[in-house]
């Protein structure tokens, strides 16, 4: 008896498989964490279980045709990467789309932030376990979700935008559409907002955990809301304005703390910069045509090009080669989730593994995104 | 809209000051620099030999006045007679970037990693290296990313043949088309 109460404690790590399948992945994702009692000693993601050969595609389509395959890779923000995508393909051909077309895809894109950061509300809550929260997001979203539908006719894939304009003009009773989303949504906001961010169970799951330093961050090119969440300003929207964000007013909100709930800030209130965005943008709406004069088999120059643009995770990048025919050469695309999912087991490295989900959930990945 | 599309000339501004960078990498280099100049919309575009690729992008990240500390990206390339490998750099200031490139033999790959100056290659290199049968020295975890461990073949090279598989063999419908669809061309692209 005595000597096994003697005997020094005998621990032993554990290993844990988190995912492929799991509510709080978003996606199919999978990590091996090996657990020391209920500390994190080391995170391993496993990824790739989505690949979808994105960038091989693209060598075998022409340039039009590739614009559907953008919606699918980052799914909460399609209209903005056939944004990303079709600027690329216009700075390759020198075409300039009409300032009508600009603002309709500047206001598509910010509904669109709208809408994916509801997605992140309302599964973070899920995450950290405030359940209903989900429900009032998903609910604000089937708003947007309606209004996508007007334009596009597509809900989650849209191919909408065209190489050098756009598919249709806005519906009639848009405007109005937008301006009772615009009237209804704030206070509807701020509940949410009440009811998350406010709530002291959140905030005892968020603060603090999955802390990341503005160094550590951009070592590891972890862009977006992760990013402005540990104090530093880089927005593509405001730094090298594209479409028509140089036409309108808005703050890049930052929170130096860089853990979870800063992360979190971020996003809500990047929300409310959207809808002053979308305000503007309405108001300043020019009248013209939406499409410009592009020909009908695009061969651009034989070149490259390498557009940036912010989507609701990050820096979404693309980069394109042509060489004189009409389908790309080589198409590369920087998913944000990716490099911004590289910089977890840093996060997580020490903590506790409670805090993991929150952490992960907190990076609002797009499994996707990651593989595409 | 004329203000907006001249919005990259405002960075044009800092295209001058980033000439200067430039002329410091063709004087440092001279002998393996191929190319080096800002681009229209203030990019830094610079072509190395691989031999130098780490000197490069240390005197980029560090000595550079202003630097371009971080790296954002890096993608690969096949040109048939060789292969490219591309690293985006950039400024957190003002999200200026620069795109260094460097040429290798699609045979015996070799290129030195960069993870020692960006924690980003490391998932971005095993990337390129599974993609491109790029081998990268010194990475300190070289397995595959988003491939399966026993992949074969490099599937972003240009003469990538993939594997017979059930599951990737064409549709049937494909091999024996209906007598309806047997012997129609694709339509084809006029042009306007």
């Amino acid at each position: 008896m005595s000597e096994t109460a003697q005997a020094p404690l005998r621990t032993e790590d554990i290993t844990v498989n988190v995912g492929p399948q799991h509510p709080s992945t978003h996606g199919v994702l999978r990590f091996v964490v090996t657990l020391e009692g209920e500390t994190i000693r080391e995170c391993v993601p496993h990824i790739g279980y989505l690949h979808s050969s994105l960038e091989k595609i693209a060598e075998t389509l022409r340039f039009g045709q590739y614009i559907t395959n953008t919606d699918r890779f980052d799914y909460l923000n399609g209209l903005g990467n056939e944004l990303c995508y079709v600027q690329a393909v216009e700075r390759l051909l020198g075409v300039e789309p009409p300032p009508r077309t600009q603002f309709i895809r500047t206001l598509m894109a910010e509904l669109k932030r709208i809408s994916s950061h509801l997605v992140y509300l309302g599964t973070y809550g899920n995450d950290t376990g405030a359940v209903t929260v989900f429900l009032h997001a998903f609910r604000e979203r089937e708003l947007l979700m309606n209004m996508f539908e007007a334009v596009t006719g597509g809900r989650l894939l849209y191919n909408y935008l065209r190489i050098g304009g756009l598919r249709n003009d806005l519906p009639t009773g848009f405007d109005e559409q937008v301006c009772s989303f615009l009237e209804h949504f704030p206070p509807r906001l701020e509940e949410m907002n009440d009811l998350l961010t406010k709530n002291r169970i959140f905030i005892a799951r968020t603060r603090g955990v999955g802390l990341l330093t503005a160094e550590q961050a951009l070592s590891y090119g972890v862009t977006g809301p992760t990013l402005r969440g540990c104090g530093v300003s880089y927005d593509m929207r405001k730094l090298r304005p594209y479409a028509a964000y140089d036409q309108v007013e808005f703050d890049v909100p930052t929170f130096p703390e860089g853990d979870c709930l800063a992360r979190h800030l971020v996003r809500m209130e990047e929300m409310r910069q959207s809808l002053r965005i979308v305000r503007q943008l309405l108001d300043k709406m020019p009248d013209g045509e939406v499409q410009a004069d592009v020909p009908r088999r695009l061969k651009p120059e034989p070149g490259e090009v390498y557009e940036r643009v912010e989507s609701p995770r990050g820096e979404l990048g693309c980069y394109l080669v042509s060489d004189g025919s009409d389908k790309p050469y080589r198409m590369h695309w920087r998913g944000p989730s990716f490099y911004n999912l590289q910089a977890l087991p840093e996060m997580v490295r020490g903590g506790l593994v409670a805090d993991f989900i929150a952490t992960l959930g907190s990076l609002d990945p797009v499994a996707p995104d990651i593989d595409r | 809209m004329t203000d907006h599309e001249t919005t990259p000339a405002s960075t044009s501004a800092g295209g001058d000051n980033n000439a200067h960078i430039a002329q410091a990498l063709h004087q440092r280099f001279s002998d393996h620099l191929l190319r080096a100049e800002v681009d229209a919309v203030g990019t830094l575009q610079v072509a190395v030999d691989a031999g130098v690729l780490v000197e490069v992008c240390r005197f980029l990240s560090e000595e550079a006045q202003p630097p371009y500390p971080y790296l954002s990206d890096a993608f690969g390339a096949d040109y048939e007679d060789h292969l490219q490998v591309l690293y985006h750099l950039f400024r957190a200031e003002t999200g200026e970037g620069a795109l260094v490139r460097t040429d290798l033999p699609r045979e015996d790959a070799v290129l030195p990693t960069l993870t020692g100056l960006y924690n980003t290659a490391k998932w971005a290199e095993r990337e390129i290296a599974e993609m491109f049968g790029v081998t990268f020295e010194g990475h300190p975890d070289p397995r595959k990313l988003l491939l399966p461990d026993d992949w074969a073949g490099y599937p972003l090279r240009k003469d990538y043949q993939r594997p017979d598989h059930p599951y990737l063999r064409p549709e049937p419908l494909h091999e024996n088309p209906p007598a309806f669809l047997a012997g129609q061309a694709e339509p084809e692209v006029t042009e306007e």
